[in-house]
């Protein structure tokens, strides 16, 4: 049976005590909270170059660097995919679709233009601009000789609906405008075209044949939905499939491409919080077990008066657990506070130039590329639930099990205890 | 076996042969008496004579090696430490030397402590400490934490929640010995009546041979053994 005239005035009349009691599980629940929130946002935020384009791994092959600037040419970066190789890659386990893309540089006299060819109906990939027309329409699968325009580029070129455009000796008309940055910095162009049309125009081109053998049903860069946690196997085996010059992308390594500084930074990071962490944690228990300890004698008087054993565990547990109760909340709370704070932060990620292959001698084409992510912060009951369970059941085990050793004892062991 | 102990069915306690030791050290050896209901019995020797273990191990705050305790007609060397508290708060009540007050607790809170694990209304548990506190003169001090109260003050309110649960027998250790002459004397003139008007068994451990005199009857004490009885 709990006191609660007892229980209010251990907590009121210790002050000290009850200061440093909850807020050791206040503590423990943020930090728990915080690096629980921020471990998932990290990991969230290195996904998002990919997300962005609705693949989970995507492929590139390097291959020789175009020997003349002159009609459309593959950059180095993006080496053909035989069609053979992409069938075979569809066949891995764990492997969910596979989107060709074909990616070119167009020169002609007075016009440099980066050009993709898609299927507008992928899941994945530049078809992702569906959702980014700004004006006119999307492709369509039966559209033959049309194109979208990346709306800057347009802009810039004085280019709009209905106009033509040429590309590698081609007409296309424009159907709709495009905002390509809402698609990250991987695969975008400024002139998307259908996909067999890319494929025909490189494979006939004479800057690509000169160095490739392009079929009409390759492609050159490939955009996979796979398994989630399969990602990283897949990748080793599509390398392996592909040979040493292949570019596999994947959320890890986005990770790795954040540098060493970051994940030294990273690291120290994981390391001071565990270390805080565990240090809570043993605060907790110890100051569970002092303030057992600390009432040994008062125990004794306890059961001096006619206190059973469970009569003091159910009081030192009633007593423990308000703390608990008020810690965590504080701790929830400031979780929250820390959480908003975090949410506030915005993390660059480094694309590789690679896989946004702008010919290094236009403005800006040499710059390192980055996609900027604020860190999100998913609260989830679950999480909430997980973080405040640690110190709950840290804090009452330790002082039931003190309780419990403390009220076995004979009564004249406790009385004389200092 | 003590003469004045015939009758063991109606005694309050009924010592047989207890030993106890602690290591090398035996503070108790073969221990046996008898002790009346409504009694007032001292148990007095020197320090380091083994009265205070003795008092513990008949309150059963320990337990004797060998030997038999019956309280109250029960014998109480084989119940468990919870039977043992039940026990106490039931029939037995303790005054400690050193008080042994709750510090966050008020003296009327202190007072009803024995009775917050019984369930019995709030009210009633607070009128039954209050009239306690009344008849040990502390009417004013009910409020008071104990760190706010002098050392007989202190006392009385210790005695307060010894009685409490209405007990039958009352152990007291060295009940005067931190206190001054006077407050020791006020607190053992407390005691006395609590004997002699309501029929308290009262078996009290001292050193003082002065207050073997308002005693009915003294054990004496001497290396672990009752030597004598008076």
């Amino acid at each position: 049976m709990i006191n609660r005239k007892y229980l209010i005035s251990e907590l009121t009349k210790r002050g000290r005590r009850s200061v440093v009691n909850i807020g050791m599980v206040a503590l423990v629940t943020t930090i728990l909270i915080c690096v629980t929130l921020l471990s998932g946002a990290l990991e969230k935020a290195f996904q998002a170059p990919l997300n962005d384009i609705g693949a989970n791994i995507t492929v590139q092959k390097s291959g020789d660097v175009p020997e003349q600037m002159a009609g459309p040419v593959l950059p180095c970066s993006v080496a053909p995919i035989t069609n053979q190789q992409r069938i075979e890659i569809e066949q891995l386990p764990g492997i969910q679709s596979v989107s060709q893309a074909v990616l070119f540089w167009d020169f002609s006299e007075d016009v440099f233009q980066i050009v993709v060819g898609m299927n507008a109906t992928d899941k994945a990939g530049p078809a992702l601009l569906r959702s980014a027309v700004l004006e006119g329409r999307m492709l369509t699968e039966t559209d033959t000789e049309k194109a979208l325009a990346e709306i800057v580029w347009a802009e810039q070129n004085s280019i709009g609906i209905g106009d033509n455009v040429t590309i590698g000796g081609e007409s296309f008309i424009i159907a709709g405008l495009v905002d390509a940055s809402q698609i990250s910095q991987i695969g975008t162009a400024n002139l998307y075209i259908p996909l067999q049309e890319a494929q025909l125009i490189a494979s006939k081109a004479a800057g690509v044949k000169e160095i490739h053998s392009f079929e009409p049903q390759d492609s050159n860069i490939l955009f996979i939905q796979a398994d989630r946690d399969k990602t990283e196997d897949l990748a080793e085996q599509i390398r392996e499939m592909l040979g040493e010059k292949t570019s596999v992308a994947t959320p890890d390594s986005f990770k790795q491409l954040l540098g060493s500084m970051f994940n030294l930074t990273q690291r120290f990071s994981a390391l001071i919080s565990g270390m805080v962490f565990f240090l809570a944690m043993l605060l907790v228990v110890r100051n569970a077990s002092a303030a057992i300890a600390e009432r040994t004698k008062e125990i004794g008087t306890m059961k001096a008066v006619g206190w059973t054993g469970a009569d003091i565990r159910t009081q030192l547990l009633a007593e423990n657990g308000l703390y608990i109760f008020i810690g965590t909340v504080l701790g929830v709370f400031g979780g929250v506070l820390a959480a908003w704070g975090f949410s506030h932060i915005t993390i660059a990620i480094p694309v590789p130039w690679d896989m946004a292959p702008i010919p290094h001698f236009l403005p800006g084409g040499a710059e390192q590329l980055f996609r900027k992510v604020q860190l999100q912060m998913d609260f989830s009951p679950q999480l909430l639930v997980l973080c405040c369970a640690v110190p709950v059941l840290l804090g009452l085990g330790t002082v039931w099990s003190a309780g419990r050793a403390v009220s076995r004892l004979q009564t004249s062991e406790v009385l004389r205890y200092e | 076996m003590n003469e004045k102990c015939k009758k063991e069915a109606v005694s309050a306690i009924t010592v047989k042969k207890i030993s106890k030791h602690f290591g090398s050290v035996k503070p108790v050896q073969n221990v046996s008496f008898c002790v009346e209901q409504g009694e007032f019995v001292t148990l007095v020797g020197s320090s380091g004579s083994g009265k205070t273990t003795l008092l513990g191990l008949i309150a059963g705050f320990e337990k004797p090696d060998t030997g038999s305790i019956v309280l109250q007609g029960r014998e109480i060397v084989a119940l468990d430490e919870d039977q043992l508290a039940l026990m106490r708060r039931k029939s037995v009540g303790f005054v400690f030397q050193d008080f042994h007050l709750i510090p966050t607790l008020s003296a009327l809170e202190n007072v009803a402590f024995p009775l917050y694990p019984v369930k019995i209304p709030e009210k009633e548990r607070n009128e039954r400490a209050q009239s306690l506190l009344d008849q040990m003169g502390l009417s004013g001090r009910a409020d008071h934490l104990p760190a706010k109260l002098s050392g007989g003050e202190r006392q009385r309110v210790t005695i307060a929640r010894a009685l409490v649960n209405k007990p039958s027998i009352l152990f007291c250790d060295e009940p005067t010995g931190n206190l001054d002459s006077t407050t020791g004397k006020e607190i053992l003139d407390l005691l006395v009546s609590l004997n002699v008007e309501q029929g308290v068994t009262l078996f009290m451990v001292t050193h003082d041979r002065e207050i073997t005199k308002l005693s009915n009857r003294s054990l004496y004490m001497q290396d672990g053994e009752v030597t004598y009885h008076e």
